[in-house]
């Protein structure tokens, strides 16, 4: 039940949201559709869609069962996994500008990889420096991608 | 008629066997079984990493490439169902019901065997039925102006987003999401930025692949570390001897295959009705038909034979509206709509004729890739037997990597991999909330289309808006819109008392 409430209202915020900023576009008129038109009549239709989740709102049944999760593990998303996934993808922004590409794959990968519950130190070594080779290899020899192997750089988006 | 169908064809063939296009299609149907095995890789994500690789290809190989993907996760995806009752392709998950009772009595060699025939035939069956039907949606095409193609699209994204998976509410919500995404970004008619809030990143709207990636490969993998379902791995030892299936066997599944095929094929032709929904329709229907019901669950080949036909023929003919008309069925199918695009090749019934290399050749290389499939799946089933061991801690990191260089090769920005960040970021909550992400993508790429569509319509009918009405062809569509809403409502208020048909007749609860 809460979780369609949660649901709708995040729709029907973003319905507003959307709908408002579409207002300072040109709305316009058949004879002259304007650039807000399309975005303010969407965000007017996620709007109710939002409103009407939240009022049919009713217990998750029969989900999960097309997928390849333990029907045993918790509701909710690992945190250690999920941490790992997000700042193994920083350090892949972050230190392939800074320090190149070698650097930033083997600490994507790393990072990423004693995410699991039952990595190991050597176990993501490993793992992390064969990619590297494999990156290198296929990205940078064989696709022609230009990224520094090595560099030192400060840091830009 | 015939004759032109076929010379088309050898013309295909010609192209097809193009040595580097060969190549293309070799790389995607290997892949493809490569991702199908292995579980937790997804189609989606497996051609959204490759897309921006393919901007240096020749569009004709972009596409057999891609279009390779698809159909050969559906050979690995029965494996992965079978031998390890792991659901991980969607279209699979019923074959599990039968299938692992099969292996388990050890029978599983014969349950692939019969899949893997079942699958080609379904298959075949799906690309005869492309060659005969696409042209002759595409003559019936030019009698469509443009007001029909904008009330096709919207039956299309209105079916792609109640028909699949979840509540058919939270799917519409997805698809005009997806929709308002496709806005954001300089207004190609006026000029005005929309959305952009100053950004300069944002002037040229948000990436698919960073839409595809962010949604399909992060947030995936954010929902699905750690908490991976145990595998299973104690009767995976099949080999190629064990996959012939004895005279008895085949008997009992060559009419299951045939009707999964019709069944299938028939699906593929109603949008948004894709592979998944056509094989649980097949096994319940089987399961209907069946003089002995109570076999279905405990390993009848029926239940493997049906579902596995019906997957194939209608993944198959999931391509026929894309091809030929431009409007995708699925998420999948709106990829491929999006890497014609990328090649500056105009989707629409104009495909056929202005760009026959890419129709016909794709037409031949699903024969190719079939049969490298078949070679692939039943001489060497060993190989593929073995990866089903690579456990999901080296999977996710090692794909992380690919999303990282997949995203920052579209423009060779970092902007983009944290964009795909982001949008995983974001995407993840919406998973938690029970939104499907699916639809987004649908609404993102058919987005500006039905914009430019819509004005144009407008336009010709010298702004009048009844022309979506007095059109016959587009009064057709817009009725089943409706009638697509009014059964929906009608469902929702019969659920409350009483689980859906496919619920009843698919017991999808005791997957475990």
């Amino acid at each position: 039940m809460k979780r369609d409430y949660y649901a709708g209202a995040l729709i029907s915020f973003i319905g507003v949201f959307m709908g408002l900023n579409s207002l300072g576009y040109t709305i316009g008129n058949v004879r002259n559709i304007g650039p807000g038109m399309l975005p303010l009549a969407l965000s007017i239709i996620l709007f109710a869609m939002g409103v009407l989740i939240a009022l049919n709102a009713s217990e998750p049944a029969g989900e999960g069962a097309h997928d390849h999760l333990d029907p045993g593990a918790s509701k909710n998303p690992d945190i250690r996994g999920g941490l790992a996934i997000v700042f193994g993808m920083v350090a892949f922004v972050v230190l392939t500008q800074t320090l190149g590409f070698v650097a930033g794959t083997f600490a994507c990968v790393f990072i990423a990889a004693i995410g699991d519950k039952d990595a190991t130190w050597i176990g993501s070594f490993v793992l992390a420096a064969l990619i590297t080779v494999v990156g290198v290899l296929v990205f940078i020899y064989g696709l022609k991608m230009n990224l520094p192997l090595f560099q030192l750089q400060g840091l830009s988006i | 008629m015939m004759d032109g169908v076929f010379t088309n064809l050898a013309y295909g063939f010609s192209v097809a066997f193009q040595l580097d296009n060969l190549m293309y299609c070799m790389i995607g149907v290997l892949i493809g079984n490569l991702v199908g095995v292995l579980p937790g890789l997804g189609v989606l994500s497996a051609i959204s990493i490759l897309l921006p690789l393919t901007y240096k290809v020749s569009h004709v190989g972009a596409v057999l490439m891609l279009a390779g993907i698809y159909y050969g996760a559906q050979y690995g995806g029965a494996i992965c169902s079978i031998l390890l009752n792991l659901p991980c392709h969607p279209p699979h998950a019923v074959t599990c019901l039968d299938g692992f009772p099969l292996t388990k009595q050890g029978k599983g060699g014969t349950a692939l065997g019969i899949t893997m025939m079942g699958s080609f035939f379904g298959a075949s069956f799906g690309i005869v039925q492309m060659m005969f039907m696409a042209p002759l949606l595409v003559a019936a095409s030019q009698k469509i102006g443009a007001a029909d193609i904008c009330s096709l699209m919207l039956l299309g994204l209105l079916a792609g987003s109640t028909l699949a998976r979840g509540s058919p509410l939270k799917g519409v919500s997805m698809t005009v999401l997806g929709l308002l995404l496709s806005t954001v970004g300089n207004d190609p008619q006026t000029g005005q930025e929309r959305f952009t809030f100053g950004s300069l990143h944002m002037y040229e709207g948000f990436e698919i692949v960073a839409i595809a990636l962010g949604l399909f490969g992060i947030a995936e993998f954010m929902k699905t570390v750690n908490r991976m379902a145990p595998i299973n791995a104690a009767y995976t030892r099949v080999r190629f001897r064990d996959m012939w299936p004895s005279r008895a066997d085949l008997k009992l599944g060559a009419m299951p295959a045939f009707r999964g095929t019709i069944i299938g094929s028939l699906c593929s032709l109603i949008p948004g009705v894709g592979p998944t929904i056509a094989s649980f329709i097949a096994y319940a229907t089987e399961k209907k038909i069946s003089k002995t019901p109570e076999r279905f669950g405990h390993g009848a080949i029926e239940g493997v034979a049906c579902p596995e036909a019906a997957t194939h023929s209608s993944v198959q003919g999931d391509f026929i509206p894309t091809m030929s008309l431009g409007i995708p069925g699925d998420a999948v199918m709106a990829l491929l709509l999006s890497a014609l695009i990328i090649h500056n090749v105009q989707p629409g019934p104009q495909l056929v004729t202005q760009h026959p290399d890419i129709f016909w050749g794709l037409i031949a290389s699903f024969w190719i890739g079939n049969v490298m499939l078949l070679i692939l799946n039943m001489p060497l089933i060993g190989l593929w037997v073995k990866l089903l061991a690579i456990p999901y801690k080296f999977l996710y990191p090692a794909a992380l990597f690919f999303i990282c260089i997949g995203t920052y090769s579209v423009s060779n920005s970092m902007f983009v991999v944290a964009e795909t960040l982001a949008i995983g970021l974001v995407g993840l909550l919406f998973m938690q909330l029970g939104f499907q992400p699916a639809p987004v993508l649908l609404g993102f790429v058919l987005g500006k289309q039905f914009e430019e569509t819509f004005r144009r319509a407008v336009t010709i009918s010298h702004y009048d808006l009844s022309v979506f009405v007095t059109r016959p062809i587009s009064a057709f569509f817009l009725t089943l819109c409706a009638v697509l809403i009014g059964s929906q409502i009608y469902f929702s208020f019969r659920r409350k008392a009483k689980p859906s048909l496919l619920q009843q007749a698919v017991p999808v609860g005791d997957l475990e």
